[in-house]
């Protein structure tokens, strides 16, 4: 009975948690928004930071999504859902502006905020280096001129370049071909070695793609080690290997001045004031973009842009500089801040100087989520009063002889509470889906036709502005008198809306109320039909799992065609060679062969491999010896403590695999006489493995612990020992539940990211040796989701088709899973 | 056992024994593995917890700086209004400038002041203003405050960042450490207990950053992954294991559940943001979406393992109670469901651990962000905990090494107290049958 009472309980509790939800949506916002690029973000916060203590405002919210995806974002629309101010570590291309002005965000305006010096650095304790452009190029690029021609770059040592420069191994770890700061170390340093020489430099007027096929690509042969966007990590990698350079910001320098030291490139420092004077070659300009019809209306735009762009912030003693960002040149700045000030002008006057939002005229108010959130309540409080009244009307029925009635008389309560819950329910589900496109229907038919012809970006931007309107987020008169119409009859019909919410949801329960109170009686086999309501309640819940699924491969499905628009089925599928970075370019795009899938499915096959020889054996046992041998106080420690491995955050796992085990591995390698890569997918597989050990060991416990003891007694009886007992008799009868664990272990495995990232790095190598690095498919969906590229691009619709091409493969895994479960499954008692 | 082995003709006694004797020893291997494997697994999980430990535990202390502070009304409120409005925007670092210029009076160049007023946390000011804010009797007065000190200077104190590297190697220059010797030499630096860490929302200035905004972003986070995952998955495993017909639909429904535990996180992540942002526009970044995004998928984890455990119930339980007529219902809520418990909850923390770990789904809904506020309630912007150490493992700052593996001991510390309730509720259902 008291899981029939949680039962119902929980669905009125979803009601309200849905209902929360969807009143949150209609709120206006008062904080400013601000997405993109992880290289500006640690300078966009610390301006947020600042102008939320020292102004009346509240403090910024400022997301790291990569320059690509907060263009996007941005983007999207105008209005309270998406943001106001973009970061981005390259300009916003012209592309990117079109989309944007197709959704309605015409008017941006750019702010360039300074530079960020791209350093190659090494550990204190090596010798400095000091490198030219030409020597970087013929280090890093894939294919070099050797006697008039290009090919593979031999070079594997520095002094094999110059015999100046060390007796060491390249290794050089840099940011992978979806990060800003690679596209502008190639740009800068790439094409600047590229061009001394002057066959190269010939090719670029007589063949520009061919130029910059071989300027551009990085080799990828083990010598450059890309790496994910983290760049405390690369610091900290080469503290622990003195033989290898790094590629990053200038900031991370900066504040590791005591551990690292930049190489000269040409003779000169990558110090703060060479690389503000413009004599440090490698620099780049960073950017944020503000939509101007959000100033003013989301309250403290003009002032974010004016606390940004105050000498005290972005000058050369100013804050920011302190923290490693490169000023612009005076007569930048002061050009900068006009525009800043010239967008403070777009600010309406009527606004204070505390920007208060502008305040939506009389009579147009959204209905509020707290009025959606009372008829919930009433609904929840009048199923009550229906159980009570039906459990008392059936015992009354029966003046109190329970045994003369079909069912207890709970049974009675929860079946007039079910008839008087369950159709306001419905309804109220009902209303929430379909309100809003009726209403939607019924504005547009009330708009003029030559406005929704004349709207830029279609209906949709036309009806996001009319919510805007009617939320108070746009004022009305800014945008068109026909608009501001609109939405004062959007926001009536919202309130109509709700009043008949309202008055359908009270009939219904009261109605039901009386229709179950009247059923009544002794001979209602109430339980019957409160059990078949439950038990579909039951089916319905199965159901969301499927419809999950329909959603995966929906949200996934339409970037994957258009994917598959610009690469091949094939090449994708069968391809040898994952190779992002040339694809870049246009003119391209699907002839080098650069999206093969292969060697990110062997890579996660591999690592995969690794950690489940890790994971099943120790977590098997350890299920074995806690369920068989240990006493319960030891297990009812070990247990608990054990499961603390699958909730660590993986990124403390992924710096523990790349800081701590993958040195141990490379020296024990040395010592052994191996070559192991300082990112090995040893150490990644490895410390994935026992980062899963829960998985296995504690759902392995739990079935050994639920096999009959009669049979471990059976078993005893028959003089077998202990462990051939669990052999020959638990392990078999356990073998479904394991199967199970082992299952979810490989699927936790397989949808690992931070692990593989920090550890095992980013190079699509299609190798099976442990020793050397290897990449994931998971990995690269969320390098490239969060790279600095443009989002319709080839580079970032990759990501949707690996993860449907990986939810398809694991599909077909699953389903020969179930098979052989099915023919090993057996049931003892 | 003797008369057993002498039984069988061709067998020797001495074949009895030796046979015994194997077969004790492959007993004592077997055993030994189990032993290996917990030490393996153990010794891991102490290895790391202790790293982290050892690099996080000097977050929980902070240096502060003495100092005699004036309150000078010509400062706060320069034209004599009494208005506490104006009083908020006052220049409270010339408070400081002046008091550090009074202690050190040979400082003049504004290069060297700059260098100076680096010793004090650049958000000292704020500590100073909400004091006046609290009490305007200070006005005017003469107080000895403990400030706290700037994150570079912290890290020297504490011994992280060297001080015998050459000065261009490091942050805090020659002057800066000869001014700071001198007040240490005086008393006026002590390491005091660092509560700001526990109580503020997250920061970009490394000494003011505080972890109660992640916290409260986690706590609504779970709550409404718990409340969404739980019971759906609870009931989708009744259904499934006990009143499903064995028909090609109810494979279908199984191979996919199976399937959804192996799509990557991030897929979740892109599902949440197609459906709940677009095309249920609920707001970015709130912690309610998160839990919706995270509860699908912890679903497929809760699924799985309350199956497991309703197939290991023994069939027995089940005629039982149907012989003495209880409904098949009432069968499982009343027993079967009861005696699977232990191996449900366990389902439920393994996948709500790792759901309070994850931050690859979050990102595609907007809660890999800095918000400095605390979140009032689940639809406000917020973050989580294993965001918060994201973000800080990405910043260039030093002193955020030490904050992110405090972070990562308070997030442990959330995972244990719910490992522990699981513990406490296992244990009152568990049975060997």
């Amino acid at each position: 009975m008291v899981i029939d009472k949680g039962a119902l309980l929980i669905g009125k509790f979803l009601a309200i948690v849905a209902v929360v939800a969807f009143a949150a949506a209609a709120e206006a916002r008062e904080e400013i928004r601000i997405a993109g690029s992880s290289t500006v973000f640690p300078f966009a916060t610390m301006v947020a930071d600042e102008f939320g203590q020292t102004t009346g405002f509240k403090t910024p919210v400022v997301e790291s999504t990569g320059t690509g995806g907060g263009i996007k974002l941005f983007c999207a629309g105008v209005g309270a859902a998406y943001p106001d101010i973009v970061n981005a570590s390259r300009r916003i291309k012209e592309s990117e502006r079109a989309a944007c002005a197709e959704n309605g965000v015409a008017a941006i305006t750019e702010i360039k905020f300074g530079f960020d010096g791209i350093v190659i650095a090494n550990a204190r304790s090596a010798p400095r280096f000091d490198l030219t452009l030409r020597q970087l190029f013929l280090a890093l690029a894939k294919r070099v001129p050797r006697d008039g021609e290009l090919v593979a770059n031999p070079y594997r040592r520095w002094r094999e370049i110059d015999p100046a420069l060390p007796d060491t191994k390249i290794e050089v770890m840099g940011p992978p071909p979806t990060s800003g700061t690679r596209d502008a170390f190639v740009e800068r340093a790439m094409e600047g070695g590229c061009g001394t020489f002057p066959e190269i430099a010939a090719l670029k007027h007589a063949d520009k793609p061919a130029y910059q096929a071989v300027c551009h690509t990085i080799r990828e042969d083990g010598a450059y080690i890309e790496t994910g966007e983290n760049d405390n990590l690369v610091v900290q990698k080469l503290g622990a290997n003195p033989n290898a350079l790094g590629i990053f910001g200038f900031s991370f320098l900066n504040e590791n001045a005591d551990r690292l030291q930049g190489s000269l490139i040409g003779g000169v420092e990558p110090s703060f004031e060479n690389i503000a004077a413009g004599i440090y070659p490698i620099s780049r300009s960073l950017y944020f973009y503000v939509k101007n019809a959000h100033v003013g209306i989301i309250p403290g735009i003009a002032d974010y842009v004016r606390a940004f762009t105050d000498e005290r912030t972005w000058g050369p003693s100013g804050y920011l500089a302190n923290r490693g960002l490169i000023p612009l040149p005076e007569d930048e700045r002061r050009a900068a801040r006009a525009a800043a000030l010239r967008l403070a002008a777009l600010q309406p006057a009527a606004m204070g100087a505390r920007g208060e939002p502008p305040v939506p005229a009389p009579g147009v108010r959204a209905i509020s989520g707290s009025s959606l959130l009372l008829v919930a309540a009433v609904l929840v409080i009048l199923s009550a009063i229906g159980y009570a009244m039906g459990r008392r009307r059936a015992l009354a029925a029966v003046a109190g002889a329970v045994g003369k009635l079909h069912s207890l008389p709970g049974h009675y309560g929860y079946y007039v509470a079910i008839w008087c819950g369950l159709p306001g329910f419905a309804a109220f589900v009902l209303w929430l889906v379909l309100e809003p496109r009726i209403i939607e229907a019924l504005v547009l038919a009330g708009l003029p036709e030559a406005i929704i012809d004349q709207s830029v970006g279609g209906v949709d931007v036309l009806l996001d502005n009319i919510k805007s309107i009617a939320r108070g987020e746009i004022p009305g008169r800014a945008v068109s008198p026909a608009l501001e119409a609109a939405a004062e009859r959007y926001n009536r019909l919202d309130r109509i809306g709700f009043a008949g919410l309202a008055a359908t949801v009270l009939a219904l329960a009261t109605g039901g109320l009386a229709y179950g109170q009247r059923a009544i009686g002794p001979a209602l086999r109430a339980r019957n039909r409160v059990e078949a309501v439950l038990r579909s309640a039951l089916a319905a819940s199965s159901v969301l799992s499927i419809l999950i699924t329909v959603g995966i491969v929906l949200s996934l499905l339409f970037e994957t065609i258009r994917f598959f628009d610009l690469v091949s089925l094939t090449e994708f599928l069968f391809g040898l060679d994952w190779s992002p970075q040339t694809a870049i370019r246009a003119d391209q795009v699907g002839s080098s062969g650069a999206f093969g899938a292969v060697p990110l499915f062997a890579g996660t096959l591999l690592i995969t491999l690794i950690a489940m020889s890790v994971a099943v054996p120790v977590g098997l046992f350890s299920a074995i010896y806690m369920s068989e041998y240990a006493a319960p106080g030891l297990r009812a420690a070990l247990k608990p403590a054990l499961e603390i491995l699958a909730g660590i955050p993986t990124v403390v796992f992924g710096l523990f695999a790349a800081l701590t085990v993958a040195p141990i591995f490379r020296d024990a390698g040395q010592i052994l006489g191996l070559d192991v890569a300082s990112e090995s997918a040893l150490a990644a597989g490895v410390v994935m493995g026992l980062m899963i050990i829960p998985f296995v060991s504690s759902l392995s416990d739990d079935v050994i612990n639920a096999v009959p003891q009669s049979l471990r007694d059976g078993s005893y009886a028959l003089g077998a020992t202990k462990s051939e007992t669990i052999r020959r008799i638990i392990l078999p009868a356990a073998l479904p539940g394991i199967v199970g664990a082992v299952l979810l272990a490989i699927s936790r495995a397989i949808g690992e990211t931070m692990i593989v990232v920090m550890a095992a790095g980013l190079a699509a190598n299609l190798t099976a040796n442990p020793l050397e690095a290897v990449t994931t498919v998971t990995v690269q969906i969320v390098t490239l989701l969060v790279g600095d590229q443009e989002f319709t691009s080839a580079k970032t619709l990759a990501a949707f088709a690996l993860g449907l091409v990986l939810f398809l493969m694991t599909l077909m895994l699953n389903v020969v899973a179930l098979g052989v479960v099915r023919k090993y499954r057996e049931r003892y008692d | 056992m003797t008369e057993f082995a002498e039984s069988r003709g061709h067998v020797g006694t001495n074949d009895g024994a030796a046979r015994r004797a194997r077969r004790h020893a492959a007993e004592r291997r077997f055993r030994l593995y189990g032993i290996l494997a917990i030490v393996v697994a153990v010794s891991f999980l102490v290895l790391l917890l202790g790293s982290i430990a050892v690099q996080g535990y000097t977050a929980f202390t902070a240096t502060q700086i003495r100092l005699d502070v004036t309150f000078e009304p010509e400062v706060i409120d320069p034209e004599g209004t009494g208005d506490p409005e104006l009083w908020a925007g006052a220049d409270y670092g010339a408070l400081i400038r002046h008091s550090l210029g009074a202690r050190f009076p040979g400082v003049r160049e504004p290069e060297e002041v700059r260098a100076l007023m680096a010793l004090i946390s650049s958000g000292a000011r704020f500590d100073l203003r909400d004091m006046v804010l609290d009490d305007p009797g200070l006005i005017g007065t003469t107080r000895s405050v403990w400030l706290p000190a700037a994150a570079d200077i912290d890290m020297l104190v504490k011994g992280i960042t060297p001080r015998d590297v050459p000065e261009d190697a490091r942050r805090v220059k020659d002057n800066q450490i000869a001014w700071l010797d001198a007040l240490v030499a005086e008393g006026a630096v002590k390491r005091a207990l660092h509560l700001r860490f526990f109580t503020a929302g997250d920061s970009r200035t490394p000494e003011r950053a505080g972890i109660w905004g992640a916290i409260v972003g986690s706590f609504y986070t779970m709550m409404v992954t718990l409340a969404l995952a739980f019971p759906i998955g609870v009931l989708t495993a009744v259904y499934l294991e006990e009143f499903a017909p064995k028909n090609r639909w109810t494979d279908l429904v199984e191979i996919n559940i199976n399937n959804l535990a192996a799509v990557p996180s991030i897929v979740f992540g892109l599902l949440g943001l197609a459906v709940f942002l677009n095309v249920y526009h609920l707001p970015r970044s709130a912690p309610v979406v998160g839990g919706m995004t995270l509860a699908l998928m912890t679903l497929p984890t809760i699924i799985i393992a309350t199956r497991s455990a309703l197939a290991a119930v023994p069939p027995s339980l089940r005629e039982a109670a149907l012989a003495i007529g209880a409904s098949p219902l009432q069968v499982v809520m009343h027993h079967t469901l009861p005696a699977a418990m232990p191996g449900v909850l366990t389902g439920t923390i393994i996948g709500m651990a790792r759901a309070l770990g994850e931050t690859a789904p979050l990102l595609m809904i907007g809660m890999v962000a800095f918000i400095a506020d605390i979140p009032g309630g689940p639809s406000d912007p917020a973050t989580v905990l294993p965001v918060q150490v994201f973000l800080w493992a990405g910043s260039p700052e030093r002193a955020f090494a030490e904050k992110t593996a405090a972070a990562t001991l308070v997030l442990l510390v959330f995972l244990i107290a719910m490992n522990g309730l699981a513990v406490y509720l296992r244990k009152k259902f568990e049975k060997r049958w």
